[in-house]
């Protein structure tokens, strides 16, 4: 076969499977793990399928999209810790979570949400920097709000955000994770960058 | 063309079971080069690999420190943006990274002024040449997340992200991110020493311009470039989509050797000098999230040419710039990326040859897109795409 007649062939079986994908998606047969529906607006128009594979100009930018409503709020509707802010208590051991019914990491990790509450996103970490290392202590911020503190010092917590986001601004249920960078970001000697030949 | 597909389907053929996970992995688009390549330089006192003196905001070098809303800030040229202009929808943010720097001048942790960096997505004015721009001196940012407490417990460089419940579905933009100091920031500190971290050879945009530098707090803002092209304030965006980064020894600030623990997660670093270089390897970085698990497979489209393709497919999953009629149009097909966990792939540690270019392809954008599938050609994806300027 010719390499380009392949690759139209390739290029419309893409659209027609990704748009059945999409299609699944949308209807829920696919959810991730942790993830929290939507509980009314209007889906994001580009969430369509597309009827055809078909060409059509570039237009100019368009309006903002309507942000959907997930689970934002006028307030933070988290709830602070009785402990005063730097308390650092020691934990030993975590309640056992329910995958989906916590705070999700790539590798399988979950802990409990924090603050009051009962549902937040997903936590980010580089995958490069190996498994989630285990909590041990729980630790109140300068907010009042609770984190939980990991064996390498990394720390994850859920709480409201502020977010101000064409033009609306609301407080959204957000999970936070700093990550510790191991020490091989340092390097003790410094150098002079290497520049470029030409300049 | 600069490789012609061999067997596509020996690429689909290689695509193994589906194990797609049920542990979430949420796609990352860095706008500097990565958050883990090794920066050399440190600032003498809090050993903060920062950006070069000559481009420390004013009052930072003496008491009482930063003035309040002074913002660091990078941007990266539409040129090399992942996605495009296919709308209604462009990048779809659910969450943003920061990196933190804490030095040894901090006595005690936690340290009860820590915080995460008021952060988002400001608004940008042209700059010095047709790639260039900077933050704005004025204008409301597209995004803007409150700066809140952190906890940090060591001396160390924290990457520090936040998922948001709620996606902020952008229309076509510009990349400008930015961070933003509360104010009283001293570098000898002893109650803090936070500032944010950048990357040295976190690569350079087109020209040779700096792409980041400084914002004044009051409006409206006076701006500054940074004095050192080769620094990038760490910051990034979590996106719904799909992310491919192009890129390669060559499209970084230096060239040998690299750097252990490097990376290549951003897109900035995309400026290539493959006109001239008799080594050149191209870079793919594969940024899918769990549904793609750890045996999905992604291939390459790859155009050249002096602009991006005039239209944009009207596909539901993306933006694809590249044009199918173009006769350069080449599917890497025959190199298949094997994704691993949270469905990635480290373009580094396989990289792919360019022939040399020549001069004659000075001028040109080499224009990459991704294709994602998991087992029997299923959840079938296309990436961002991302581009290089060949100089």
């Amino acid at each position: 076969m010719h390499p380009r007649a392949l690759l139209w062939i390739l290029l419309a079986a893409a659209a027609g499977l990704g748009g059945a994908y999409l299609a699944l998606r949308e209807s829920g047969a696919e959810v991730p793990a942790g993830a929290t529906p939507p509980t009314g607006g209007q889906p994001p128009a580009e969430r369509a399928p597309a009827p055809a594979f078909r060409w059509e100009p570039q237009v100019e930018p368009v309006p903002p999209l309507p942000i959907p409503t997930d689970r934002k709020s006028e307030k933070p509707l988290h709830v602070k810790s009785p402990w005063p802010p730097g308390t650092r208590i020691p934990v030993s051991r975590l309640p056992k979570v329910e995958p989906g019914k916590g705070i999700g990491f790539f590798d399988g990790t979950w802990l409990p949400y924090l603050n009051g509450l009962n549902a937040a996103p997903p936590a980010t970490r580089d995958p490069d920097l190996g498994r989630v290392p285990p909590v041990i202590a729980k630790v109140v911020d300068a907010d009042g709000l609770e984190w939980w503190v990991h064996a390498d010092g990394s720390a994850t917590t859920t709480r409201y955000k502020q977010v101000t986001a064409l033009g609306q601004t609301y407080w959204d249920p957000a999970t936070e994770h700093s990550a510790v960078q191991p020490n091989t970001n340092l390097r003790s000697t410094p150098e002079t960058p290497p520049d470029r030949k030409d300049r | 063309m600069l490789r012609v597909s061999s067997s596509l389907l020996a690429g689909l053929a290689f695509a193994s079971a589906l194990t797609a996970q049920g542990n979430p992995t949420v796609p990352e688009l860095s706008v500097n080069n990565t958050f883990r390549v090794i920066s050399s330089t440190k600032h003498p006192i809090t050993n903060n690999p920062y950006p070069a003196a000559s481009t420390l905001p004013p009052g930072y070098t003496a008491a009482p420190g930063v003035a309040a809303g002074t913002r660091a800030w990078s941007y990266t040229p539409k040129l090399r943006a992942q996605a495009g202009a296919n709308p209604p929808n462009y990048l779809t943010v659910v969450g943003m990274t920061q990196a933190v720097f804490t030095g040894s001048a901090v006595q005690s942790f936690p340290a009860p002024n820590h915080y995460q960096f008021r952060t988002g997505i400001g608004v940008t004015q042209p700059g010095q040449n047709s790639y260039h721009r900077t933050h704005a001196t004025t204008g409301q940012d597209l995004l803007n997340v409150a700066d809140q407490p952190l906890v940090i417990s060591t001396w160390a460089i924290v990457e520090h992200s936040f998922n948001l419940t709620t996606p902020v579905p952008l229309p076509d933009l510009e990349l400008l991110l930015f961070v933003e100091y509360r104010g009283g920031e001293w570098r000898d500190d002893p109650n803090g020493g936070q500032t944010v971290a950048s990357d040295w050879r976190g690569g350079r945009g087109p020209g040779g311009w700096p792409y980041h530098g400084w914002a004044v707090g009051s409006n409206p803002r006076t701006i500054t470039l940074g004095g050192d092209w080769n620094y990038r304030p760490k910051i990034g965006l979590l996106v719904n989509e799909l992310v491919l980064t192009a890129t390669g020894d060559h499209a970084n600030a230096y060239e040998v050797p690299r750097l252990a623990n490097e990376t290549y997660r951003g897109n900035t670093a995309c400026i290539s000098d493959w006109s001239r270089a008799s080594n050149g390897n191209l870079f793919f970085d594969v940024r899918a999230g769990n549904n793609w698990g750890s045996t999905g497979i992604a291939v390459v489209f790859i155009n050249m040419g002096r602009s991006w393709f005039a239209g944009s497919l009207p596909t539901p999953f993306g933006n694809l710039l590249l044009d199918p009629t173009f006769p350069a149009l080449d599917v890497l097909a025959s190199i298949t990326m094997p994704l691993s966990a949270g469905g990635t792939f480290s373009g580094a540690n396989a990289q792919i040859p360019v022939p040399p270019l020549g001069f004659a392809a000075r001028g040109e954008i080499l224009k990459c897109q991704g294709l994602v599938f998991n087992a029997g050609f299923t959840s079938v994806t296309l990436t961002t795409a991302s581009s290089i300027l060949v100089e």
